[in-house]
């Protein structure tokens, strides 16, 4: 809200100039990574790279559960069809990765307009998130059986590309930037008024329209926007992975995505990033010992969830009230 | 007397088969209160919800300074300058009474600081409790700043749905005083009440409804008319 970010004005006067005190600290993380990837084998930096793709997904899917605060479920839905879109372009038509990043978004978006249609025609709760799962499955359906195109259950395999995109160590740099880009613009969406419209919606529908807000028009751009960023990931994951098949966009996927916003901490654009990086990151140190991973990602899920219901970034938020953004609600 | 300047002419509307409103008539004029009386169930917040969109009508017209508003959207007719208070005052709960009071002006570009001002100096209690969470407000609390927030918004007409409604005697005297203050500051206003008193208090006109339809002796001035009168009116 302004009025939040009003009456933090004078305490921000305060703390003066300091810049540990203020939001461009944040950008600290971003330069330091960039002198990771020496320190990593490739398979860390394969693992790091996943963190990336998952920053996407999770900050896209949060705008939709957290923001608009709507049981929709077609998250994996936009990353399929991104994933699939960015690795048809290249395989079938020889584009460039980095032509179809945009594209992918642009499927993403698409598919977002489409699973908004329930949402802004008043569906909600329960009803919305079937139905929106049901859409996920379809789409799971589709890539199984539309053999001629997606390979089927035997998965496709992305053309390999050339310099910057031909090593895990290469991607991570744009990946970064792209991550970077989707934060910084996730940010500002959220800060405008279209994210004062998803705060009043998600705090009570009725009274937002009752104060001029046209509430169909921001719930359909919000489930656009979330398959934007969310497809854009998509293409990531697609050059990521180099082998793209059906089962990475099962219901298991849509527990995974829903689990790093839940634990990052619904709402906050900082804890879906803190989310990508603990639930994607964290389970890999557990790798060698089979089974114990999905034991170590439960157990995470029930902790968080019982101890600290606005997530991991509820912990940061008690340090510094720079991880406590518009979203955080104690 | 003045042009009205929201009329609504053979206003019909109801819900899914159900009909409510069988041909409504009302003429509010500039900075009068016009009470919308009536017993349970007549359609009096049906009437309210058909004048700032929540309800489509089925026919009819409602117009706002010659601007035919009947059938736009909600937040439309909201930004024509039609506000209503419903009778369940949707607060966003979870927010603060400042936040809850800036998201009344949402659609205003440019500062809200002055109108802020404003209202916190109407209402004292609503500037003590600006960093409350609303959850934690009692009933009489979460009225006021219903209205006050619908004042943010700078409406033309204001739509109160019984704004006494499950309130303690203290607290409808003193919402029976703002609707007063308002009246007597040039707000325009609709006011659906049960409180008999109160609206012989602050009301300019009356129209009373009976199944939907507008009652025979509606439209009487004030001061013609005895509580008694209104009261077997409506019932009898
Ligand atoms: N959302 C709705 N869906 C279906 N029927 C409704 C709805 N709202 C009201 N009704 C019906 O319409 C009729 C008129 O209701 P309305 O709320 O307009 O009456 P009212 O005069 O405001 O009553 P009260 O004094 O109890 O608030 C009632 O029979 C009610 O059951
Ligand atoms: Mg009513």
């Amino acid at each position: 809200m302004d009025s939040a970010a009003a009456s933090r004005a004078p305490a921000r006067a305060a703390e003066g100039r300091l810049f540990f005190r203020r939001r461009r600290v944040f950008w600290l993380l971003p330069v330091l990574l960039l002198f990771l990837p020496p320190f990593l084998n490739q398979y860390q930096q394969y693992v790091v790279n996943t963190v990336l793709v998952y920053v996407l997904v999770g900050i896209g899917f949060n705008v939709v559960v957290g923001n608009l605060g709507l049981l929709a479920f077609s998250n994996v839905a936009y990353f399929g069809l991104g994933t699939y879109g960015s690795a048809l372009l290249m395989a079938k038509l020889g584009w460039p990765w980095a032509a179809t990043v945009i594209p992918a978004g642009i499927i993403g978006a698409l598919a977002g307009v489409i699973t908004s249609i329930p949402a802004v025609r008043g569906v909600r709760l329960f009803y919305l998130a079937i139905l929106t799962l049901a859409f996920g499955e379809l789409m799971r359906w589709t890539y199984v059986h539309w053999e001629s195109l997606t390979n089927g259950s035997m998965g496709m395999t992305v053309p390999s590309a050339a310099f910057p995109l031909d090593t895990d160590r290469h991607r991570f740099y744009v990946f970064l930037v792209l991550a970077i880009l989707a934060i910084v613009a996730t940010d500002r969406l959220l800060r405008s008024r279209f994210g004062r419209a998803f705060e009043a919606i998600r705090g009570n529908e009725v009274a937002a329209a009752a104060m001029g807000i046209p509430t169909n028009r921001y719930i359909l751009l919000g489930f656009a926007w979330s398959g934007f960023i969310v497809g854009i990931g998509g293409a990531m994951f697609a050059i990521s992975v180099g082998q793209v098949s059906p089962p990475s966009f099962n219901m298991q996927e849509l527990i995974l995505e829903f689990a790093v916003v839940m634990v990052g901490g619904l709402g906050s654009l900082i804890g879906s990033v803190i989310g990508a990086a603990v639930l994607t990151a964290l389970p890999q140190i557990f790798i060698s010992f089979p089974g114990f991973q999905e034991l170590v990602f439960g157990v995470m899920i029930i902790l968080v969830l019982l101890f600290l219901p606005r997530g991991l970034v509820s912990l940061l938020a008690r340090l510094s009230p720079l991880f406590a953004d518009r979203f955080y609600r104690e | 007397m003045p042009e009205p300047l929201l009329t609504a002419r053979g206003i019909t509307a109801g819900y899914g088969s159900q009909q409510v409103l069988f041909g409504i008539d009302l003429d509010v004029y500039p900075s009068q209160t016009l009470a919308l009386l009536g017993a349970n169930g007549t359609g009096k917040s049906t009437m309210l919800n058909t004048l700032s969109g929540f309800v489509r009508p089925w026919s009819g017209s409602l117009r706002l300074d010659n601007e035919e508003l009947a059938g736009k959207p909600a937040h439309r007719i909201f930004r024509r300058g039609i506000v209503q208070v419903s009778q369940g005052r949707d607060l966003f709960p979870d927010m603060t009474v400042e936040e809850n009071l800036r998201l009344g002006a949402a659609i205003r570009r440019g500062p809200v600081g002055q109108l802020l001002d404003n209202v916190f100096g109407s209402f004292p209690r609503l500037a003590e409790r600006r960093a409350q969470q609303v959850r934690l407000m009692s009933g009489g609390e979460q009225q006021m700043l219903a209205i006050g927030r619908a004042l943010m918004s700078q409406p033309k007409v204001l739509l109160l749905d019984e704004p006494s409604g499950g309130l303690a005697p203290a607290f409808v005297r003193e919402i029976a005083t703002i609707i007063g203050v308002l009246r007597s500051t040039g707000v325009t206003m609709v006011l659906v009440e049960q409180n008999i008193k109160l609206a012989l208090k602050v009301a300019d006109r009356f129209l009373i409804l009976r199944d939907g339809r507008a009652f025979e002796r509606s439209d009487m001035r004030e001061g013609a008319i005895s509580e008694e009168e209104i009261v077997r009116s409506i019932y009898l």
